[in-house]
C-alpha cells in the first residue's frame, strides 16, 4: 500500500485569547487522519482540512480515533476514484481554516471529470466545493445551443431515450416470460 | 502422537494454508477485475447525476441558458420548469417591428430583441418560459416606446416561434403567464388602439394578487376606476393593495365613483373620497391629482392621476399623505423629471431599518399589513 502525505504539518491557528502572551497555552499539535479511494492510495489529511466535509467530520466526531488508530484504519471511499479524491483532498488543504472565496480559481479544469467530482463532493458533503462545482458545470453550457449542450453533457435525444426505454421494456418482458416458463417447468 | 497423526496434522495445516493462499489469489483476481472494469468505464455524464444535483446546477444557470437547456430533452424539461428564479424586473416593449424583452435580477440580467417587419410579434415560447419560470417583483409592459437595440447585439440563439398577435392578446398572454404575487405591474396604454377593458384585466389572478398595479396614459373614454372600486369593495384584499391610473387628458372617473357608490361613501372632499367595503375593518381611499397641462398651445385637459388604496377603517384623515408626487412619479416617472435622484423602491419596499429610523413605515401611514 503506497502512501502520499497530502496534509500539511503546520499547526492549527491558535485560538484568540485575552490572557497575556507569557501565559499563553502551548499550541496543540494538529491531528491527522487518513483516507483512501478506489485506488487504495492513502492520503494524510489534517483534521482542519477535513472539516470541510460534513461526512468525514461526522465520522471523526463519532469514532474518537487516536492518531495511531486513524493511521491503522484509513477511511475507505471505494466509490471515489483515486484522482478525484486527490482533487478533493487538495481543495480541502488549500482552503483549510480560510473563508471560502466567492469565486474559486483552483477548481479542476478537466471537463470530463467534473461530473465525477460533483458526485464525489456530494457524497462527502462538502457544501462550498459542491456550489463551485455546480457553477462550473453550469458554465460549461453558457450561451450554447440545445444541440451543443446535448453534445457537451452527453444527453440522449428524445428519440434515443424512447428507443432505450422500448428496448428495456422488451428485455424485461422476455425475462419475465423466461421466469414464468422456468417456474412452470419446476412445477411439473 | 504417532507418525501418522503427525502427518495428518501437517497435511491439515498445509491444506489450510493453501486454502488461505487460494482465497488471497481469488481476491486479487477480483480486485484486478474490478479495477479493469473501472478503467474501462466512461466518465460520468449529466444523466448520472441525481435529480437534486441537477437542480443545484440548474439553479446556477441564467434564464436564457435554462430555456435553451430545456429544449434538449423531455426528461429535463420538467426539472427546469420546477426551479423558479427570482427576478427584480421584467420590461417588455412591443412595437410594430420588434419585441424587446429586458429582465434583471441577482442571478441574471439580459436584453433580447425579436424583429419582424410590419407585424406585432411575440416570441411566444421564450416569453412564456420567462414569465412562468420567474418570480418577478416588477412587471412592465408597453407598446411603441422605441428602445434602440444596437446592430451589434448578438442574435437570440434559441428556437422560438414568432407569432403575429394583436395588442389585447399580448396583454392577455403576459398577464395569464405572469406569476402571482407581483409587487408592481405596470401597463402602458400609450400608442395602443383597443386597450382591453379593465374587467378583462381584473379576471387575471396575476392582477388580483398584485400588491400594486397601474395603468398609465389611458384615455378617459372608458372608465376603469369604478370596476376596480367594485372589486376592492367586494373581495377581501390586503390592506395596502393599490391601483393607480393616469388618464392622459382627464376623465369623469371621480364623478362616476361618487355616483355609483354614493350609499357607501364615508367622507368626500374635492379630490379625496373614502368608501366602505364589505369587510368592516377596511375602507377604500380614492385620491385624485391633476398634472400640468401641455404648453404647446393646444387646449387639452391636463393629465389626471387617480390612486385607490385599501386602508384600515381606523386610519384617521390626519394621517393621509399630503405629498402626492411620490406615487404619481411611480406611475409616470417620465412626467416628473427629477432634479434630485429619488429611489421609489424605498417608497414601496422600505428597508427593515427604515421603520426604526422613522418610527413607522416610510410612507405608509397604517404601518405593515
Amino acid at each position: 500500500m503506497s502512501s502520499t502525505e497530502q496534509g500539511t504539518s503546520s499547526a492549527a491557528p491558535a485560538e484568540p485569547t485575552t490572557a497575556p502572551e507569557s501565559a499563553a497555552a502551548p499550541e496543540v499539535p494538529e491531528s491527522f487522519y487518513y483516507v483512501h479511494g478506489k485506488d487504495k492510495v492513502v492520503h494524510k489529511v489534517s483534521a482542519g482540512a477535513l472539516q470541510h466535509s460534513a461526512l468525514i467530520h461526522g465520522m471523526i466526531s463519532n469514532l474518537g480515533y487516536t492518531e495511531e488508530q486513524a493511521k491503522a484504519n484509513p477511511f475507505p471511499f471505494e466509490n471515489i476514484d483515486g484522482d478525484i479524491l486527490q482533487m478533493v483532498v487538495d481543495w480541502c488543504n488549500q482552503h483549510k481554516g480560510k473563508p471560502t472565496p466567492p469565486e474559486d480559481t483552483n477548481l479542476p479544469k478537466q471537463k470530463e471529470k467534473l461530473f465525477d467530482l460533483v458526485l464525489a463532493v456530494n457524497y462527502l458533503e462538502i457544501k462550498e466545493l459542491l456550489t463551485y462545482c455546480c457553477k462550473q458545470v453550469a458554465m460549461m453550457v453558457k450561451g450554447k445551443s440545445p444541440e451543443e449542450i446535448r453534445e457537451i453533457w452527453m444527453i440522449p435525444t428524445d428519440a434515443e431515450d424512447e428507443a432505450a426505454e422500448k428496448e428495456a421494456k422488451k428485455r424485461a418482458g422476455k425475462e419475465a416470460a423466461g421466469e414464468t416458463a422456468a417456474a412452470a417447468g419446476d412445477a411439473k | 502422537m504417532d507418525s501418522n497423526e503427525k502427518n495428518q496434522v501437517i497435511l491439515e495445516k498445509i491444506l489450510e494454508e493453501f486454502q488461505k493462499l487460494n482465497l488471497t489469489i481469488e481476491k486479487s483476481i477480483l480486485t484486478l477485475g474490478n479495477r479493469l472494469i473501472d478503467s474501462m468505464k466512461k466518465p460520468y455524464s449529466w444523466s448520472d447525476l441525481p435529480s437534486e444535483m441537477k437542480l443545484e446546477v440548474i439553479d446556477k444557470m441564467g434564464v436564457l441558458d435554462r430555456y435553451l437547456f430545456r429544449c434538449t430533452s423531455k426528461a429535463d424539461r420538467s426539472l427546469v420548469d420546477s426551479q423558479k428564479i427570482d427576478i427584480d424586473k421584467i420590461e417588455i416593449n412591443v412595437t410594430s417591428w420588434k419585441t424587446l424583452i429586458w429582465y434583471s435580477g441577482d442571478i441574471d440580467s439580459d436584453i433580447h430583441g425579436f424583429r419582424r417587419n410590419d407585424e406585432i410579434i411575440i416570441p411566444e415560447t421564450f416569453m412564456k418560459f420567462l414569465l412562468k419560470i420567474t418570480k418577478v417583483k416588477e412587471f412592465h409592459l408597453d407598446f411603441g416606446r422605441m428602445i434602440c437595440l444596437g446592430e451589434d447585439h448578438p442574435p437570440f440563439p434559441g428556437p422560438y416561434k414568432i407569432q403575429s398577435c394583436p395588442v389585447d392578446d399580448t396583454i392577455d398572454f403576459c398577464l395569464s403567464n405572469l406569476s402571482n404575487g407581483c409587487k408592481m405591474i405596470t401597463l402602458d396604454a400609450d400608442n395602443v388602439w383597443g386597450f382591453p377593458e379593465v374587467e378583462t384585466l381584473l379576471a387575471h389572478p396575476s392582477i388580483q394578487t398584485a400588491k400594486l398595479w397601474q395603468i398609465k396614459n389611458r384615455d378617459g373614454e372608458s372608465d376603469c376606476v369604478v370596476p376596480v372600486v367594485q372589486m376592492f369593495r367586494e373581495k377581501h384584499f390586503d390592506i395596502g393593495t393599490t391601483f393607480q391610473v393616469m388618464f392622459k387628458h382627464g376623465s369623469n372617473s371621480m364623478d362616476n365613483v361618487i355616483e355609483e357608490f354614493d350609499f357607501y361613501i364615508v367622507s368626500k372632499t374635492e379630490n379625496v373620497v373614502r368608501i366602505k367595503t364589505e369587510d368592516y375593518s377596511k375602507h377604500i381611499l380614492l385620491e385624485r391629482c391633476l398634472g400640468e397641462g401641455s404648453d404647446d398651445g393646444w387646449e387639452v385637459e391636463p393629465p389626471e392621476y387617480i390612486r385607490l388604496q385599501v386602508i384600515p377603517r381606523k386610519l384617521k384623515e390626519s394621517k393621509y399623505e399630503t405629498d402626492h408626487t411620490t406615487w404619481m412619479k411611480v406611475l409616470c416617472p417620465e412626467n416628473f423629471p427629477d432634479p434630485y435622484e429619488d429611489n421609489y423602491d424605498d417608497y414601496y419596499y422600505p428597508s427593515e431599518d427604515s421603520d426604526e429610523e422613522n418610527g413607522e413605515r416610510a410612507h405608509s401611514p397604517w404601518g405593515a399589513d
